[in-house]
C-alpha cells in the first residue's frame, strides 16, 4: 500500500494559502491543501447570521483576547477570511511597507518590488471600485460629514463580478459567502483553478501540528474523530495569524523560534453607531462603498471605516439594558455606522495554555487608546454635522485583520520566517499567510496577503512566475480544452 | 475502528432551554412590535448557535445558563446590570463582565436576531418583520457554482 | 589491506595488550565513554543519516544505552576479570586453587545494521576491556564509515587495539578464515548458521545473537494505558527493527477487543518522519529490502484474511506507516518468520497453559514479556518461556539493564553478551592450582598398590559418609595413605 508524498503540503486556504495552492499547482507541482473548514457550494452557504458564525467562524463566532476587550473574528471554511470578508483591496503604502523593510531588514519590502506581486494578484482578479450610485444611505452620511468637516475620502475598490447591487442585492449578506460567487474569495478564484491544475484539498481537516525532516514534513491532526498524517516534501503553512502560530506551538518549536507568537496585531476597531430621524437602511446594497482618505488620519494612525452589520451584531455590540435595547432594535433601520479602526503599534502576544488553549494576549496601549479617541471624535462631529438623534458607542472592540505572530525577517531573535518564507532552521517549513506581517499596516491586509504569497511562489519554485493574468487566462483555455 | 463522540452541547436539554428563555426575557421582554425572548422560541436555536464553539466552551456554557437561569429574575437583572456596568472598566478587572457579556448577550442576541423564528403570523420571522428587516440576493444557478 | 593482514595486526596488538592492566584498559574506556557524551549529537547526526531512525530512538537506544553500558562496565569489570579464588577440597590440603580470566587474544565482531553504535560498542568495550584485540565488521548498511576509529584516537590501547574493517559478507567470510580467537555475530539466522559452519572446521567459538519473533502476553487484570501504551514502543521502537521487539502481542481473551480499541487510536497518533529533530515516533526503515519484507508479509496476511489497520509505505521513501494485524492464523508468513517492521499482530489466548504453548511453538527464543498484577503467575509464566530474557510487568527492559546477560534459545542463537555472561564470554578462564616444593610425594602417584586402593576406598566412604565416626575414618585413611605414599613398591 502506498501513501501519497506531495511536493507541497499547504495548511489552511485562505487569501494566502489559496493564492500559493494556485501558483504551485499550475507550476505542475502535486499540492495538498488541508483545511479546517467545510466546503461549501456558494448559492448554499448559510443565508442568517446564526449559522454563519456557527459554521463559518472560528470558536463558532468570536475569540475574545485575554481580557476581552477585543473580539476576534476569522474564518473556518473552506476559502478562509475571504469567504466572510468584505473583500476591501488595496495595496500598502510606503508608511507600511517602510516600516516592514526597518523592522524585518528585508529590503524587497518597498512599493516597487512588492509592485510586480500586486500587480499579479490584481490582473488574477475581478476588481471594482464602488460607484455614487450604488450608495445607501449610511454611504451617504458618511459622504456628507467627510465633506462638511473637510476631510478626504475615496471610494472602496472591492473584489467583486457581478454583485447587481442596482439589481435589489444586499451584498451584506456575503458576510456568510456570497452565493452569487460575485465576491472575489478564494472559494470562488483561485481554488477552483488550482483544482483544474490537479489541487487536492481535504476539507474538516484540523492540523495540530507539523514534524520537520531531513526529507520531509509530516502533517498531522484529525477529520473529524479519526487521527490523520499527511506527507510532503515541503510544507507551508497558511492557517492565518491564529492557525499558523498555534501550529507551531503545538509542535514544540516555541523554545527553537524565540519570536514565536510576538507581535501579534490586529487594528482594533471601535464600532459608534447613530440614530437618525429618517430610515438610513444602511444593511442595503453596497453596505460598504467609502473609505477615508485623508492623510491626517494616516499620520494620526487611524482610518474610518463606512460599514454595517446584520441585526445580531448590531443587537450585540449596542449598548443599553432591555429599554433601551428593543427601542433601539425596532429602529435598526434608522441606525448609521461609523468604525474607527486602529493601526496598533503595541504589539500583542500569543501563547499556549496550561490546557493547550490558545492564550492571546492583546492590551490596548496609550498610543492606540489616543488613536481611538482621536477617530471617535471624528466620527462624532460626523454625526453631529449630519443631524444624528443619538450617538452610541460599543462597549468592546473588534479585531478582524490578525496580523503577525510569525514574522517574517533576517534575524533569528526578532522573527520566526527568513525572506525565503521557511521557518528559521526548517527549511523545509514555510508560512505563508498574514501571520508574516512585521507589524501593523493600518490598510486593509488581504490583497498584500494575496501578494507575498505570490512572491513565495517563485520564492518556493526557484523562478520568476509568468507575468500577470495568467490564472484567469489559463483557465478558460483549460476549460476549453477539455470542452 | 474509531468511534464517533457526539459534542457536548448535544446535552443541551428542555431544562437548559427553559432557564435560557429565562435569562433571555430580561434582556428582551419584548414590547407592542418585537415578540418577547421566550415567545420568539429562539432559545431553542441554542444548540445550532453554539455547535461551532470549542467542547469546554460548549460545557462552560450549559453551566452558566443552568445556575444564571434558575435565580429569580430580578436577581438574573441585578447580575445583567452589573455586567453592563462592568464593560467598560479597563484590562483584566472588566474581563469578567465582558466574557459574561459574550457569552449570555452572545448567545440570546444570535438566536433571537438571526431572524431564524417563525412566529409571525404569515409564519415568517416575526423579529425580522418588527426590524423591517430582510435582505435581498438574486442567485440563479449560473452564479451558483 | 587483506584480511590475513588485519589479523597479523591484531595478533600484534593483542600481545602488546596483554601486557597492559585492567585499569588501564578502563581508563581509556572511561575516557570513551566521556568522548561519546560529549559528541553524542554528531554521532546521533551520524547515525540518523545511516540509519533512517529517528532522532530520539538514536539518542535513548544507541547514545544512552551505550553510555549505560560502559558506565556498568567500568565498575563491575575490575571484579568480574579479577582472578578468583576457589576453595580446594579437603583432599587436596595444602595447595590453593585460582581461576584466571584471560583474553582469548583475537575477537572479531560482526554487526548489524539497526543498532550500528550501541550493537558494536558493547561488544567492543567487553573484549577490549578483557584484554582482546577487536575486528569490527559493520554491516556495509551501516558502516558508521570513521566513527569508531574517530572516537579511539589518540587512545594508545585502544586506537591499536580496534580495527575497523568495512565490507560486506565477503569480507567477514574472508576475516573468518584469517582465524580469529572468537566471533560474535549479530544478525540473521540464515547468516548465523553460514558463520557457524565457516567457523566449526576451524573450531572458532561463536556467539550467534539472532533474531526473534518475542511474545508480549497480557493477562486480564492489567492497567490498558500502561499496558497498550508499552505494546505501541515495544513493537515499533526502532521502526520494529530490534530483534526483541515484540512481534506478536497475545491478550487474554476477556480484554482483547479492548486492547485492540485501545491500540487503534494510539497508533494513529504515532508520528512517522527522518531526519527530525526529536519530534518523530518512528523513523524510516534502514534497508529497502527490509521494507519489501515487512510490505510482502502484509500482503500475505491480507491476501490469508486478516484485518490490517494502519500500514503503507510513503512513496519515494523508506517510512513505513505502523501497522495493527488482527485475525492474524498461523499459516501467515508473518506468524512465521521474523518481521523486523513496524507490524503487531494481536491475539487473543484463553488460559496460561494455553499461551505458553503458543509462544514456546514458535521456535525462535529471544524475549518475551509478561504482563499481570499477580507477580506470582507471571514469575510462574516466565520459567515456562523458552527464552533468553524476560520482562514482568514492562517491555524490552532486561536490556535497559547493563547487568543483565543477552542473548537467545533455540533459533535465536546462543552465548551471551552484556552482563558479568557477556563480559567473561570474551575471556577464556584458566584454571590454576597452586602447590609448594617439598619432597614429599602425592598418595595417587605411582607406584599404585593394593593396600593404597584400599586404603583409598575407605578415604571414599569416609568422604560420602556422615557424622563425626565418618571424618575419623577419612583422616585415619588419608594419614595412613599419606605414610604409605613415601614408600617405593615392595616396601609395603
Ligand atoms: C468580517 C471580516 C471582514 C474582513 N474584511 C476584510 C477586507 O475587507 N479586506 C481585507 O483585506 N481584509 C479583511 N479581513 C481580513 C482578512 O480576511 C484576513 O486578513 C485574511 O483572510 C487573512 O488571510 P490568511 O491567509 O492569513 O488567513 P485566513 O484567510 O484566515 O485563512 C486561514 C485558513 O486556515 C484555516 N486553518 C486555521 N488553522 C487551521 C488548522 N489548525 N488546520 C487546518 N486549517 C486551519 C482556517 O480555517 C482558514 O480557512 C476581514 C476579516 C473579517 C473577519
Amino acid at each position: 500500500m502506498t501513501l501519497s508524498r506531495y511536493d507541497y503540503i499547504i495548511v489552511g486556504s485562505g487569501a494566502g494559502g489559496g493564492v500559493l495552492a494556485f501558483h504551485l499547482s499550475r507550476a505542475g507541482k502535486r499540492v495538498l491543501v488541508l483545511e479546517a473548514g467545510q466546503r461549501w457550494q456558494a448559492k448554499d452557504y448559510p443565508d442568517n447570521e446564526l449559522d454563519a458564525s456557527a459554521r463559518l467562524m472560528w470558536s463558532g463566532g468570536v475569540e475574545p483576547s485575554h481580557d476581552a476587550s477585543l473580539m476576534l473574528m476569522r474564518g473556518r471554511v473552506l476559502g478562509g477570511g475571504t469567504v466572510i470578508n468584505q473583500c476591501l483591496l488595496d495595496r500598502f503604502d510606503s508608511v507600511a511597507l517602510d516600516d516592514w523593510a526597518e523592522r524585518s531588514s528585508i529590503d524587497s519590502f518597498n512599493v516597487t518590488a512588492l509592485g510586480r506581486h500586486y500587480d499579479a494578484v490584481e490582473a488574477d482578479l475581478s476588481l471594482q471600485s464602488i460607484p455614487e450610485s450604488d450608495w445607501n444611505g449610511n454611504a451617504r452620511i458618511y459622504a456628507d460629514g467627510f465633506d462638511q468637516l473637510g476631510y478626504r475620502r475615496a471610494p472602496l475598490r472591492r473584489g467583486q463580478s457581478r454583485c447587481d447591487v442596482s439589481a435589489g442585492n444586499d451584498c451584506m449578506r456575503c458576510l456568510g459567502g456570497c452565493p452569487r460567487s460575485s465576491k472575489q474569495s478564494m472559494a470562488a478564484t483561485f481554488l477552483p483553478r488550482a483544482e483544474q491544475h490537479g489541487l487536492e484539498i481535504v476539507t474538516g481537516c484540523h492540523v495540530h501540528g507539523v514534524v520537520h525532516g531531513s526529507a520531509g514534513v509530516t502533517v498531522y491532526g484529525r477529520v473529524g474523530q479519526e487521527q490523520v498524517q499527511f506527507f510532503g516534501a515541503q510544507c507551508v503553512l497558511a492557517a492565518g495569524t491564529l492557525g499558523s502560530s498555534r501550529i507551531l506551538m503545538n509542535s514544540g518549536l516555541t523554545h527553537a523560534l524565540p519570536a514565536l507568537g510576538k507581535g501579534f496585531f490586529c487594528h482594533p476597531q471601535f464600532v459608534t453607531f447613530a440614530r437618525y430621524a429618517e430610515p438610513v437602511d444602511a444593511h442595503r446594497g453596497s453596505f460598504q462603498a467609502l473609505k477615508s482618505d485623508d492623510p491626517r488620519f494616516r499620520a494620526a494612525g487611524f482610518k474610518l471605516e463606512n460599514v454595517f452589520m446584520g441585526p445580531v451584531a448590531a443587537a450585540y455590540l449596542l449598548p443599553g439594558g432591555a429599554q433601551m435595547h428593543q427601542r433601539l432594535m425596532r429602529g435598526y433601520r434608522h441606525l448609521a455606522c461609523i468604525e474607527v479602526a486602529v493601526r496598533d503599534v503595541t504589539p500583542g502576544r500569543l501563547s499556549l495554555g496550561r490546557n493547550g488553549q490558545l492564550n492571546i494576549r492583546k492590551s490596548l496601549g496609550a498610543p492606540e487608546r489616543r488613536r481611538a479617541r482621536e477617530g471617535l471624535q471624528v466620527i462624532r462631529d460626523i454625526y453631529r454635522v449630519t443631524g444624528a438623534k443619538e450617538v452610541m458607542q460599543a462597549p468592546t472592540g473588534i479585531g478582524l485583520h490578525l496580523m503577525g505572530g510569525c514574522a517574517q525577517g533576517v534575524q533569528r531573535d526578532t522573527s520566526v520566517v527568513n525572506p525565503e518564507f521557511a521557518v528559521h532552521g526548517m527549511p523545509r517549513l514555510h508560512v505563508v499567510d498574514g501571520s508574516l506581517f512585521p507589524s501593523a499596516p493600518g490598510i486593509n491586509p488581504s490583497l498584500t496577503i494575496m501578494a507575498l504569497a505570490h512572491r513565495a511562489a517563485e520564492a518556493l519554485l526557484g523562478c520568476t512566475l509568468p507575468s500577470a493574468g495568467i490564472a484567469r487566462g489559463q483557465s478558460i483555455a483549460i476549460a476549453e480544452a477539455s470542452a | 475502528m474509531s468511534r464517533p463522540s457526539s459534542p457536548p452541547i448535544a446535552a443541551f436539554s428542555r431544562r437548559h432551554e427553559q432557564a435560557l428563555a429565562r435569562i433571555g426575557d430580561v434582556l428582551i421582554p419584548g414590547d407592542d412590535t418585537l415578540p418577547s425572548y421566550s415567545e420568539s422560541g429562539a432559545a431553542a436555536l441554542a444548540p445550532r448557535a453554539l455547535a461551532g464553539a470549542r467542547p469546554v466552551d460548549q460545557v462552560m456554557m450549559m453551566r452558566l445558563i443552568t445556575v444564571v437561569g434558575a435565580l429569580p429574575r430580578p436577581l438574573i437583572a441585578l447580575m445583567l446590570l452589573l455586567i453592563r456596568a462592568g464593560l467598560r472598566l479597563p484590562g483584566l478587572v472588566g474581563a469578567p463582565a465582558r466574557l459574561l457579556d459574550l457569552a449570555l448577550k452572545g448567545v440570546i442576541m444570535n438566536t433571537y436576531y438571526c431572524g431564524l423564528d417563525r412566529t409571525a403570523p404569515d409564519g415568517s420571522s416575526a423579529v425580522f418583520q418588527a426590524l423591517d428587516f430582510r435582505l435581498q440576493m438574486h442567485v440563479d444557478d449560473e452564479d451558483a457554482r | 589491506m587483506m584480511a590475513t593482514q588485519y589479523m597479523a595486526q591484531a595478533r600484534a596488538a593483542a600481545e602488546q595488550l596483554a601486557r597492559s592492566s585492567l585499569a588501564e584498559r578502563l581508563a581509556e574506556l572511561a575516557q570513551l565513554r566521556h568522548r561519546i557524551d560529549q559528541r553524542r549529537e554528531a554521532i546521533v547526526d551520524q547515525v540518523m543519516a545511516e540509519t533512517g531512525k529517528c532522532r530520539t530512538d538514536a539518542l535513548v537506544s544507541e547514545i544512552m544505552g551505550s553510555l549505560d553500558y560502559l558506565h556498568w562496565l567500568c565498575k563491575a569489570a575490575p571484579a568480574i576479570l579479577a582472578d578468583e579464588k576457589v576453595s580446594t577440597p579437603i583432599a587436596l590440603m595444602g595447595k590453593a586453587s585460582r581461576i584466571w580470566h584471560e583474553a582469548l587474544g583475537t575477537v572479531l565482531i560482526i554487526t548489524p545494521w539497526n543498532y550500528p553504535f550501541h550493537i558494536a560498542l558493547t561488544a567492543i568495550a567487553p573484549a577490549f576491556a578483557a584484554g582482546n584485540a577487536v575486528i569490527l565488521k559493520p554491516s556495509e548498511h551501516t558502516p558508521l564509515q570513521g566513527l569508531f576509529e574517530s572516537l579511539v584516537a589518540d587512545l594508545p590501547g585502544l586506537s591499536a587495539a580496534l580495527q575497523v574493517v568495512y565490507g560486506d559478507g565477503d569480507t567477514a567470510r574472508a576475516l573468518i578464515d584469517a582465524g580469529p580467537d572468537k566471533i560474535c555475530f549479530t544478525g540473521s539466522a540464515a547468516t548465523g548458521k553460514a558463520i557457524l559452519a565457516q567457523a566449526a572446521p576451524r573450531l572458532i567459538p561463536v556467539d550467534l545473537e539472532l533474531g526473534g519473533k518475542d511474545a508480549m502476553v497480557v493477562f486480564d487484570d492489567v492497567d490498558m494505558h500502561r499496558t497498550s501504551a508499552g505494546a505501541l514502543w515495544g513493537a515499533f521502537t526502532n521502526a520494529g527493527q530490534s530483534c526483541t521487539s515484540v512481534e506478536a502481542l497475545y491478550v487474554q481473551r476477556p480484554r482483547y477487543q479492548e486492547m485492540v480499541n485501545t491500540l487503534v487510536q494510539q497508533l494513529d497518533g504515532l508520528i512517522v518522519n527522518e531526519g527530525d529533530a526529536g519530534d518523530a515516533d518512528i523513523g524510516a526503515m534502514t534497508t529497502e529490502f527490509q521494507c519489501d519484507i515487512v510490505e510482502a508479509q502484509l500482503e500475505d496476511a491480507r491476501s490469508k484474511g486478516a484485518h490490517i489497520h494502519g500500514g503503507g509505505r510513503i512513496e519515494g521513501t523508506r517510512l513505513l506507516r505502523p501497522a495493527l494485524v488482527t485475525g492474524v492464523t498461523p499459516d501467515m508468513l508473518l506468524m512465521q518468520q521474523e518481521t523486523f517492521g513496524p507490524v503487531l499482530p494481536v491475539l487473543a489466548f484463553d488460559n496460561e497453559a494455553d499461551v505458553i504453548r503458543q509462544v514456546n511453538d514458535s521456535g525462535f527464543g529471544l524475549s518475551a514479556s509478561v504482563w499481570s498484577k499477580d507477580l506470582e503467575r507471571a514469575s510462574r509464566v516466565a520459567r515456562a518461556l523458552r527464552v533468553g530474557a524476560v520482562s514482568i510487568n514492562n517491555v524490552m527492559l532486561t536490556e535497559g539493564n547493563p547487568a543483565l546477560p543477552f542473548g537467545g534459545v533455540g533459533a535465536s542463537g546462543a552465548g551471551r553478551v552484556k552482563g558479568a555472561e557477556g563480559l567473561r564470554g570474551m575471556t577464556r578462564s584458566k584454571a590454576i592450582l597452586i602447590d609448594k616444593q617439598h619432597g614429599k610425594l602425592e598418595a595417587n602417584w605411582y607406584p599404585y598398590t593394593r593396600e593404597k586402593y584400599r586404603l583409598f576406598g575407605g578415604l571414599i566412604s569416609g568422604l560420602s559418609g556422615r557424622g563425626i565416626a565418618a571424618l575419623l575414618r577419612f583422616a585415619r585413611a588419608g594419614l595412613q595413605l599419606e605414610g604409605h605414599a613415601q614408600k617405593p613398591r615392595g616396601n609395603a
